[in-house]
């Protein structure tokens, strides 16, 4: 991988495209995460391949490349969803009313790990994309909440708020206490 | 169980920062935690939430198969004009910015062209 991003670096193309091809699954899956979207999902990849296309010259190799390369996914996935905000108008406030899609309560279904991760897929999706955003960014693809804060545009206090919100509501529809079973995400 | 207390909303701030090891929890949650329950499972909670986001970060992705062939169409298309610019030196510098810049507003313009005709 080291070698290939050097020569992609001196504008050996196929070396890039080799990149491309070892990376771009990884790539797909964290703007599928980010979007909630297959179709976002693809036009989100293409556009940050053509940006890492454009800028590979500027990686100073201080980070993986692939951590250089979800940074460009995460700026293209909050570009591509302010501009879908900004056009079709959706309305996706922090109060949104959360879509229950957990299957009945079942200590049995709740102690299984196949079970809770299919719930806590659905969950992801269902949350705000200024919540998803952070808490898929930190907590799945390990990125600093400084890296963060700069891709999404915001500050570092406010990634962090946003992080701990997302988890609280993660963690009270997919794993509620007894009492929360009926007023999670609030 | 124990009912929800006022120590106990504040040390459930604590929990949710402290699930990703964003800051450690203080003297007095620690106090907190070992007499409460509550607290306590909800710490065993926010752990298993984030084992899951772990596993779930390695579970396979349904992937289009289309997509490293529209990712190298794309780097075809809008590609090659700034590699070509950059390769030639300083003195492209600023057709460059304007190339990268052109090709970035063809791709956008593309695609909503082809949104346009999706939503149609």
């Amino acid at each position: 991988m080291v070698s290939l991003v050097e020569r992609a670096k001196s504008g050996d193309r196929e070396a890039f495209d080799r990149l491309v091809r070892i990376t771009h699954s990884d790539s797909y899956a964290l703007a599928l995460r980010l979007t909630g979207s297959t179709e976002d999902a693809r036009d989100v990849v293409q556009e940050a391949y053509l940006r890492a296309y454009r800028s590979i010259g500027r990686f100073r190799g201080d980070a993986l490349f692939s951590t250089w390369l979800y940074r460009i996914v995460a700026n293209c996935a909050a570009t591509h969803i302010g501009r879908r905000r900004l056009h079709r108008h959706d309305h996706l406030g922090a109060h949104d009313d959360v879509i229950d899609t957990r299957p009945d309560y079942d200590p049995t279904l709740l102690g299984d790990v196949a079970a809770l991760r299919v719930n806590l897929d659905a969950a992801i999706r269902d949350l705000p994309p200024r919540l998803r955003s952070v808490v898929v960014l930190r907590d799945m693809y390990d990125l600093p909440h400084d890296a963060i804060a700069k891709e999404l545009g915001i500050s570092v206090t406010a990634a962090k708020v946003r992080l701990h919100r997302a988890r609280r509501r993660l963690r009270e529809q997919v794993l509620p206490l007894p009492g929360e079973d009926h007023d999670h995400g609030q | 169980m124990a009912s929800e207390c006022t120590d106990c909303v504040s040390v459930s701030d604590a929990l949710a920062a402290a699930a990703g090891s964003d800051r450690a929890l203080g003297p007095s949650e620690l106090d907190h935690l070992a007499t409460c329950l509550r607290c306590r499972a909800e710490q065993s909670r926010y752990r298993r939430l984030m084992e899951a986001m772990q596993s779930l970060r390695e579970a396979p992705t349904s992937e289009d198969s289309r997509l490293e062939s529209q990712i190298l169409e794309t780097l075809d298309v809008y590609g090659h004009r700034w590699a070509r610019i950059t390769n030639s030196g300083v003195a492209a510098a600023v057709g460059g910015i304007a190339a990268g810049a052109a090709a970035t507003a063809g791709f956008i313009a593309a695609r909503h062209r082809r949104a346009a005709r999706l939503a149609s």
